[in-house]
């Protein structure tokens, strides 16, 4: 079997000379942690137009979190929680609802899918699900923000991210274009104080395990053959002073 | 298999010095234009470096809803394979797919069309030829990569850079990262050591819309 890679002789060439290029990665697992992910997409129905990512690492019960937001509510705090318990998904436009006579999804409607709130991923203070969801004073503000904290969840919660079951949700939208909170969708149904829009769910993601490392992606078989057969034509070359043409030849072959 | 069958090794024989030199020629001629041989990434993304990119378009469409890719086309280097769902392994890498000819999915990044880094991986060969991403190294910043979702729908995307990274020193923070706008991520192997019997690194081909 004869099979030929100037490919690999190329790519050795030229790796050769600079193997410590690439930046330093500290492996997912390095520290015996868990590390997620999440893209956070808009929530349909809801008339968003944002977007995000988070990133979790989770130590024991202590989570590190980053959330990058953008294009949502300007100058309106947006609550955001990790929820748990349910399909770990983020919901359909099916599941959304007619409220005060309009097609939207309220926080209700996708419970079935990214499940009860398991922490509050407040700014300072309180974290936990039952006292601090819709302290409005303690959340993110504008646009586009970036959060990052470190904080303790109760273990329902870190099972629940460590079995790739919970799910980021950032909070308040803008259903009518208007620039503020109103009244248009009726009162939330978290707290009839506020209205519907400053609790309407904005962007959802998934939190999924991060892989860790580079894959195992070749059995080599297409090379065995190929080093005999340039070895071959190699040693054969060196003898006829032409190795130059070789590396050449191999280095231009794609 | 895939078409890509070697052709016999040619005898050697050794006679006078010009025949020696005639052989060699043609030997390395036959080896050099095998149709066997693996495609090499471009040379400015070998050694870790990559190809610097411009960043994607911010807040463009709305995304697709959820539907996993089942296959993916790329015609200007000829790779054409079905895609099935994959895992990690028990160290945390992407799993690969049993089936060699076959790319993966990796089911923890969204779906293609979606927001966020959609993760495709793929053996560049078996034990005993090509595999799905054998052409993967032939690609070009430019080129079309076509991905045909379970719900029918295709999703195109354009490459914007090649990185080979060396595995004992994998990028995965950058590699892995969730992205806010539609981005694919395909890796396969490259880097061949022989004397270890073993790929030293990771390509990795970056698309977006
Ligand atoms: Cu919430």
């Amino acid at each position: 079997m004869q099979k030929a890679t100037p490919a690999a002789i190329a790519v050795l060439t030229v790796i050769a000379g600079g193997t410590a290029l690439a930046p330093a990665a500290l492996a997912a697992d390095e520290t015996g942690g868990n590390s997620l992910h999440a893209t956070l997409s808009p929530v349909p129905t809801n008339k968003v137009t944002g977007s995000g990512t988070a990133t979790v690492h989770l130590q024991g019960h202590e989570a590190t979190i980053t959330i990058k937001t953008q294009g949502l509510l300007a100058d309106a705090p947006h609550a955001q929680h990790f929820h748990i318990g349910a399909k770990g998904q983020c919901p359909p436009a099916s599941a959304a609802k007619k409220h005060n006579g309009s097609l939207s999804m309220n926080t209700t409607d996708g419970l079935p899918f990214y499940g009860k709130i398991g922490a509050s991923l407040t700014t300072t203070g309180d974290t936990s699900a039952s006292h601090a969801a819709l302290a409005v004073d303690r959340f993110p503000k504008g646009a586009s923000y970036t959060y990052h904290r470190t904080l303790t969840v109760d273990e329902e919660t870190a099972t629940s991210l460590r079995s790739d079951n919970a799910v980021v949700v950032v909070h308040g939208i803008d259903y009518n274009g208007n620039g503020k909170y109103d009244n248009n969708l009726g009162p939330s149904d978290l707290d009839a104080t506020l209205p519907s829009e400053a609790t309407n769910p904005a962007l959802c993601g998934p939190l999924k395990t991060a892989p860790a490392g580079a894959v195992a992606g070749g059995m080599g078989g297409t090379q065995d053959g190929d080093t005999m057969a340039l070895t071959a034509a190699g040693g054969l070359l060196v003898a006829a002073g032409g190795v130059m043409y070789l590396r050449r030849r191999g280095i231009r072959q794609n | 298999m895939n078409g890509f069958r070697p052709r016999g090794r040619r005898s050697v024989h050794t006679a006078t010095a010009i025949a020696f030199t005639t052989t060699a020629l043609a030997l390395l001629a036959e080896v050099a234009l095998s149709p066997s041989a693996p495609p090499a990434p471009p040379e400015s993304v070998l050694a870790g470096r990559s190809d610097p990119s411009r960043e994607p378009p911010q807040g463009s469409a709305q995304p697709l809803p959820a539907s996993r890719p089942e296959h993916i086309d790329i015609p200007e280097v000829g790779l054409s394979a079905k895609i099935v769902p994959v895992g990690t392994t028990a160290d945390g890498a992407i799993a690969m797919p049993k089936d060699a000819d076959r790319a993966g999915w990796y089911n923890g990044s969204p779906t293609p069309g979606e927001y966020g880094n959609t993760l495709v991986v793929g053996h560049l060969d078996s034990a005993n030829g090509p595999a799905a991403f054998y052409r993967l190294g032939a690609l070009r910043k430019g080129d079309r990569i076509s991905l045909t979702r379970q719900d029918g729908t295709r999703v195109g995307f354009t490459v914007t850079r090649m990185a080979v990274h060396p595995k004992g020193d994998f990028p995965s923070r950058s590699v892995y990262a969730p992205t806010s706008q539609p981005q694919l991520t395909l890796i396969t192997c490259a880097d061949w050591d022989d004397s270890q019997q073993r790929y030293r690194a990771n390509l990795v081909v970056t698309g977006h819309l």
